[in-house]
């Protein structure tokens, strides 16, 4: 706040709008970044109510199933897809740089060099997960 | 591209017959409760900057307009401005980069404002204060000659110490936007460069006061901060390094709290 | 020393955060492709409940949703509290923000410790 008042008759001090990520595209971005975290609540939600019919047998599995193919929930999913994945990005190109600078001392590695390997682990993960889901091991 | 003949022949060194309009935000602390826009149209010139096109304003239309400007060549941080909603050094961005207008130019977003384009800067100093930005010794060594420093210890901090304090890194900050008791990622940046030192042993202090509210945990990576700095400071680097050496801390504050002090 | 004592606990509530978002990153995506939208379309194979109850026994596959899961609450909560603050510009409101969600993580931590512990 100003300490020099004597020759300030008035100030004006701007508010933020409450829709201020909407003003430009960097702070959507950010804030659908961050509105992932909803999606991946949701998820571990889905996984846990998954584990717990897996758990009550063939009946209860059949009906989390008959849940799941609803029109909408697949839409719903679908969306928490695109949010979670959007995480996963945004990830692997911020975290591995703020590492790498870490343990270097400064950025040596160009990002795109500091982030790959996180791909490459994201499509091994995401195979060997996969094979699983479907049933193949 | 033009060469210098062709140009000395035409005699007009960037002239373009054209012109475009800058609605400049006006407040006036006597008359006005809030800020509006007045529209001035200027010459556009291929080798103007913004600031030369608020120059032409203050020169020949409207004496009374308020901005604060110095060197002209992005190292002085005066003349930052929002162009456009996003906080640019006017004297660095081309008028013809924002044609054909009209472009909007404000004050730094998230600042009292003074006048017009002026803004009140008390609120940084006392952020840039309250970092300890100076070297800070725990002993009280008094050098006979000056510290050595090898180039490889010179070049861990170099990067954020290169911030001209020209605060647009704050009005890209909607966490300062919001909070504005945030300490904000100038003032962050800077107390990381005193850290990153090899002659400085003030990183204990500076994390007991940063690690606090309203210091390093404020931040939630927009990472605007960084976009916008003409000094490629990148203070949300500075940030999330901060976060880390303070979460090292604190696990063995907690972990083994007979090894601090 | 008091300023010391002042500082965030912050860096707790960071590290399940940093973590949970590396697993969230690694490993939801290709979940939620395969259970949430190829599996119910009938794109991909979908094994039975027995299948699914064999893996479950694994302890493997336990500790590996265990940890998935509950670092994923925590990195849900903790983000959760920023973007609710700062998505309605009510960062004053942050200690009862963060409240609800952290006891929302906490719920989820004891809901998933519960169902992978007393698989039969």
């Amino acid at each position: 706040m100003p300490q020099y008042k004597v020759y300030q008759p008035a100030t004006y001090r701007p508010r933020m709008s409450p829709y201020w990520f909407f003003d430009r595209w960097p702070y959507l971005k950010f804030m659908i970044r961050e509105t992932s975290s909803v999606f991946a609540a949701y998820w571990a939600v889905v996984m846990l109510a998954q584990i717990r019919s897996i758990r009550h047998g063939a009946w209860a599995y059949a009906r989390f199933e008959h849940w799941l193919s609803n029109p909408l929930i697949i839409i719903l999913n679908a969306v928490a897809l695109l949010f979670v994945a959007f995480h996963a990005v945004t990830w692997f190109m911020l975290v591995p740089r703020v590492f790498v600078r870490q343990m270097t001392g400064s950025g040596a590695i160009p990002d795109e060099l500091a982030a790959a390997p996180n791909f490459g682990a994201w499509i091994v993960a995401s195979i060997v997960v996969g094979l699983f889901l479907v049933g193949a091991i | 591209m033009e060469t210098s003949s062709t140009n000395a022949q035409s005699g007009a060194i960037g002239i373009l017959d054209e012109t475009i309009v800058l609605e400049i935000a006006r407040f006036h602390p006597e008359k006005d409760t809030e800020p509006s826009y007045d529209s001035f149209e200027v010459p556009l010139r291929s080798d103007w900057m913004v600031l030369d096109a608020l120059n032409y304003v203050k020169d020949h239309l409207d004496g009374s307009l308020a901005y604060r400007w110095s060197c002209r060549m992005g190292i002085c941080g005066s003349c930052g401005m929002m162009v456009n909603g996003v906080p640019r050094l006017t004297c660095e961005t081309l008028l013809t980069s924002v044609a054909p207008g009209p472009v909007r130019i404000g004050p730094l977003d998230h600042f009292t404002v003074v006048k017009d384009l002026v803004i009140e800067m008390d609120e940084f100093m006392g952020k840039l204060q309250k970092v300890r930005p100076w070297i800070v010794r725990k002993d009280n060594y008094q050098p006979k000659r000056e510290f050595i420093q090898t180039p490889a210890q010179l070049e861990v901090f170099k990067q954020y110490s290169l911030c001209i304090n020209c605060m647009l890194c704050y009005a890209a900050c909607p966490v300062f936007g919001l909070d504005p008791s945030f300490t904000g990622p100038a003032a962050l940046a800077l107390a990381e460069r005193y850290n990153l030192d090899s002659r400085d042993q003030g990183a204990a202090e500076r994390t007991d006061i940063l690690s606090q509210h309203d210091g390093i945990w404020d931040c939630t990576v927009i990472g605007e901060c960084s976009e916008v700095c003409p000094k490629h400071v990148d203070p949300s680097m500075a940030i999330q390094q901060y976060k880390i050496d303070a979460t090292k801390d604190w696990f063995k504050t907690w972990l083994m709290p007979w090894g601090n002090k | 020393m008091a300023a010391h004592a002042r500082r965030s606990n912050r860096p707790l509530g960071w590290v399940m955060f940093g973590t949970g978002g590396f697993l969230v990153a690694f490993f939801f995506p290709i979940h939620i492709l395969l259970t949430g939208v190829l599996q119910p379309l009938g794109w991909v194979p979908t094994p039975d409940q027995h299948h699914m109850l064999t893996l479950l026994e694994n302890p493997i596959t336990r500790i590996y949703l265990a940890i998935l899961l509950i670092f994923a609450f925590w990195h849900a909560g903790y983000r959760l509290r920023d973007t609710i603050c700062d998505a309605l510009g009510v960062r004053a409101l942050d200690f009862p923000i963060m409240l609800v969600c952290f006891i929302g993580a906490a719920a989820g931590t004891v809901a998933t410790l519960w169902m992978l512990l007393t698989v039969p």
